[in-house]
C-alpha cells in the first residue's frame, strides 16, 4: 500500500476521532465527578445539533459565530435537566441512575421527531464542503476545526480544574464528597455546575458537527454509542484519556472501514468496547474509581 | 392484663399473622379469576380484530418483559441488549423455515440453543461489571448482533427484512385464526409467570436477591454469585428466544431494525420496570398498561407523529424511576399494606383503652 494512501487513512481517521474525543470529554467529565453515565448523552449532542440548525436557518449568520449561542442555549438546558432529573438520582439504586437517563434519552430523541420530523437537514456553507488539501492529502475543513477546539477545549479544561476555585472545588468533591462539604463545598452546585459545563461541552461539539453532518432526530444514537467506547477506552473520568481514546477509535473505524468493510466498522469498535470493558475495566488511562479527575 | 394479652393476640392472628388463610384464599380467588377472564378475552375478541391485535402484543411483551426481569429485576443486571436473544431466536427459526424447510417448532429450540451459548459467553465476559458497565456491555453486544444482522445481507435478507411465507398449517407453525396466537402468546406469558413464581420461593432466586442486593457480601456468604448470574441469563435468554421464534412465526417479516434494535431492548426494560421489577406480576402488570397505550398511540397520532408513542414512554419511564422506583405494582401494594397495617393498628388501640 503507498504511502499517501496510508497517510491520507490516518489523517482522516484521526479527524474522525478528533470529533468523537469532542463530543466525549462532557460525558467523561459527569462520569468523573458524578459517577452517573449519561445514557441520554448522544441525545444531547442531537438537541445542539437542532440548536445550531435553527439559529442558522433564522439568522443566515455562520454557525460558527452562532456557536457561543448553541453553548449558551445547552448550559442553561444541563441546569434545568439537572434540578429536574439528575439531582434525584444521585445516590440512588442502579435502577434509577441508569434509567432515569435511558428515559430522559428516549424522550428527547422521540420529542425531537414529533416536533421536527424525521427528515434529514443540512446547513449548507462553504465552510461545510470546504476541503484543505496538503501533501497530497484531503481534509476536511469543519473536521479539522472539530479536531483542533477538541485539542484546546481539552487544555482548558485542565487549566479550570487545575487553577481555578470552581475546579478545585470540583476535584475536592470528586476526591471525599464528605469532606468537601466539611470544608464548605456546595456539592449540590458543583453537580449542577459539572453537568451543565458537560452539556455545555456537548453544545460546542453539536455546533461545531452541524455544518458537516445531517442532523436529524436519531443523529444523536451512534455518536452516542461512540462516545461511550471511546470514554470507556480512555478511562472514564479521564480527560486525556477522552482524547487519546477519541483518537484511537477514529484511526481503528477508518482503517477496518476500508481494510474490512465498510458496514462493519462499527462493529469493529463494539468488539474493541466489550474487549476492554472485559480485560481492562480502567480504560487506558482510568484508575480504579478514577480519583484524580482532569489532571491526568 | 391478662384479658389484654388475649385481646391483642386474637388481633394479631385476625391481623398480620392470621390473616394468612382467608387472605390466601381470597388472592387464589382472584388469580382464578383473572386467569378465567384472560382464558375467555381472545375468544370474546374473536371478531375485534384490533384489539385482537392488542391484546396479543400485551401477552408477548408481557412474556417477554417477564423473561427480562428475571435477570433485569431477580438478579440486578440491568440488560441492555436482550433484543439481540430475540431476534436470535427470530431469526434461527424464520431462516431454518425458509431456508431449509425445517419445522418452527423444531427450529425454536434451535434460536433457544444459540441464545443460550450467547448469553453464557455474555455471562462469563461480563461476569467482574457491574450496573452501569454491566448496561453499557450489554448495548454493545445487541448492537452487534444487529450490525451483524444487517450486514449478512446473502442469509437474513439485510435492512430490508426477512419475509417468511404464509402457509397456514400447525407443521408449519402458521395459523389463519389470529385466535390460536392470542392462546400461544397467552402461554408463553403464563409459563414466564410461572418461572417467576418459582423464583420467589426457590433457592436459586434467594440466591438472586442476594446477588442482587450486595454482590461482594453474597459472595463472602459463600454464595455462588457466577452459577447465580450465569443461571438467570440463559433462562432469560432462552425464553427472550423463544418469544423470539414465535413473533416470526405470528409476524412473518423479520427487520434487523426492529427486532435487534436497540429500542426493543429498552422497551423490555422499561415495561418491567414502570410494571414494578424483581416481582412475577410486575412485568405484566406494566405490559397491559404499556402496550395498548402504544397501539392506541400510534392509531390517535397516526405516521404524523410517529414518536408520540415512545416520547410519553420515555417521560413515563423518568417519572417512574425518579417518583416510584419500585414500580407501579410493588408501590401500589406496599400502599395498601400500610393501610391495613393501620387499620389493624387501631383495632388493637380501641380495644386496649376499652379494657383500661
Amino acid at each position: 500500500m503507498d504511502g499517501t494512501l496510508f497517510l491520507q487513512l490516518l489523517v482522516s481517521g484521526l479527524l474522525i476521532g478528533g470529533v468523537y474525543a469532542l463530543i466525549s470529554i462532557g460525558l467523561t467529565l459527569i462520569f468523573g465527578v458524578m459517577r452517573i453515565v449519561n445514557f441520554a448523552h448522544g441525545e444531547f449532542l442531537m438537541l445542539s445539533m437542532f440548536a445550531a440548525f435553527w439559529l442558522f436557518h433564522f439568522t443566515g449568520l455562520s454557525p460558527y459565530l452562532l456557536a457561543p449561542l448553541v453553548i449558551l442555549l445547552l448550559f442553561a438546558y444541563g441546569v434545568a435537566i439537572y434540578v429536574l432529573v439528575i439531582r434525584r438520582t444521585i445516590g440512588s439504586p442502579m435502577v434509577v441512575q441508569i434509567f432515569a437517563t435511558v428515559g430522559l434519552g428516549l424522550f428527547m430523541q422521540n420529542a425531537a421527531l414529533v416536533l421536527w420530523s424525521g427528515d434529514f437537514r443540512t446547513i449548507q456553507t462553504p465552510a461545510s464542503t470546504a476541503l484543505l488539501r496538503f501533501a497530497g492529502i484531503q481534509v476536511s475543513q469543519s473536521m479539522m476545526i472539530a479536531s483542533l477546539v477538541a485539542i484546546v477545549i481539552a487544555l482548558i479544561l485542565f487549566a479550570f480544574m487545575a487553577w481555578t476555585y470552581p475546579g478545585k472545588a470540583i476535584r475536592a468533591t470528586v476526591q471525599d464528597r464528605v469532606g468537601a462539604q466539611l470544608m464548605g463545598v456546595n456539592i449540590d452546585r458543583v453537580f449542577m455546575m459539572t453537568f451543565a459545563i458537560g452539556s455545555a461541552l456537548v453544545g460546542i461539539a453539536g455546533a461545531l458537527l452541524a455544518p458537516a453532518y445531517p442532523i436529524f432526530p436519531s443523529v444523536g444514537a451512534n455518536f452516542g454509542l461512540a462516545s461511550f467506547v471511546v470514554v470507556v477506552l480512555g478511562g472514564m473520568g479521564s480527560m486525556t484519556g477522552a482524547l487519546l481514546g477519541g483518537f484511537l477509535i477514529g484511526v481503528v473505524e477508518t482503517f477496518s472501514g476500508f481494510f474490512i468493510d465498510a458496514a462493519l466498522k462499527q462493529a469493529v469498535y463494539f468488539l474493541v468496547f466489550i474487549l476492554v470493558l472485559v480485560f481492562r475495566p480502567t480504560g487506558l488511562l482510568g484508575q480504579r474509581g478514577a480519583e484524580e479527575i482532569g489532571l491526568k | 392484663m391478662d384479658k389484654l394479652r388475649n385481646i391483642i393476640g386474637k388481633n394479631q392472628a385476625q391481623g398480620a399473622g392470621g390473616a394468612g388463610a382467608p387472605a390466601k384464599a381470597r388472592d387464589l380467588r382472584l388469580k382464578l379469576g383473572v386467569l378465567a377472564v384472560l382464558l375467555l378475552l381472545p375468544i370474546l375478541l374473536q371478531n375485534e380484530p384490533y384489539y385482537q391485535e392488542i391484546l396479543t402484543f400485551v401477552f408477548l411483551w408481557g412474556a417477554m418483559s417477564g423473561a427480562w426481569n428475571i435477570v433485569g429485576g431477580y438478579a440486578g443486571k440491568f440488560s441492555l441488549g436482550h433484543a439481540a436473544f430475540f431476534g436470535i431466536g427470530a431469526y434461527t427459526s424464520g431462516l431454518l423455515y425458509t431456508k431449509l424447510g425445517i419445522s418452527p417448532w423444531l427450529g425454536m429450540f434451535g434460536g433457544m440453543l444459540l441464545s443460550v451459548i450467547f448469553a453464557l459467553l455474555i455471562g462469563v465476559v461480563t461476569l467482574r461489571l457491574k450496573g452501569k458497565f454491566f448496561a453499557l456491555c450489554t448495548i454493545a453486544f445487541g448492537m452487534l448482533v444487529e450490525i451483524m444482522a444487517v450486514y449478512l445481507r446473502g442469509v437474513t435478507g439485510g435492512s430490508e427484512g426477512l419475509l417468511i411465507p404464509y402457509e397456514p398449517g400447525f407443521w408449519n407453525m402458521t395459523f389463519a385464526s389470529k385466535v390460536v396466537w392470542a392462546y400461544i402468546f397467552l402461554a408463553l406469558m403464563l409459563g414466564v409467570y410461572g418461572v417467576s413464581r418459582w423464583l420467589d420461593k426457590s433457592a436459586l432466586g434467594y440466591r438472586l436477591s442476594a446477588l442482587r442486593e450486595d454482590e461482594d457480601a453474597a459472595e463472602a456468604l459463600g454464595v455462588n454469585t457466577l452459577a447465580g448470574k450465569l443461571s438467570s441469563i440463559t433462562i432469560s435468554a432462552a425464553i427472550t428466544a423463544l418469544g423470539g421464534s414465535l413473533f416470526a412465526q405470528y409476524f412473518l417479516w423479520l427487520e434487523p431494525n426492529f427486532c435487534v434494535s436497540l429500542d426493543l431492548s429498552q422497551q423490555f426494560a422499561l415495561i418491567s420496570i414502570i410494571g414494578g421489577m424483581g416481582t412475577a406480576i410486575g412485568p405484566l402488570v406494566g405490559a397491559a398498561i404499556i402496550t395498548p397505550l402504544q397501539i392506541f398511540l400510534r392509531a390517535a397520532f397516526g405516521s404524523a407523529a410517529s414518536g408520540m408513542s415512545m416520547m410519553i414512554y420515555g417521560f413515563l419511564l423518568v417519572v417512574v424511576v425518579l417518583y416510584m422506583p419500585k414500580g407501579i405494582v410493588v408501590e401500589v401494594r406496599d400502599r395498601l399494606r400500610a393501610r391495613r397495617t393501620k387499620a389493624v393498628a387501631g383495632v388493637v388501640e380501641r380495644e386496649v383503652s376499652n379494657v383500661a
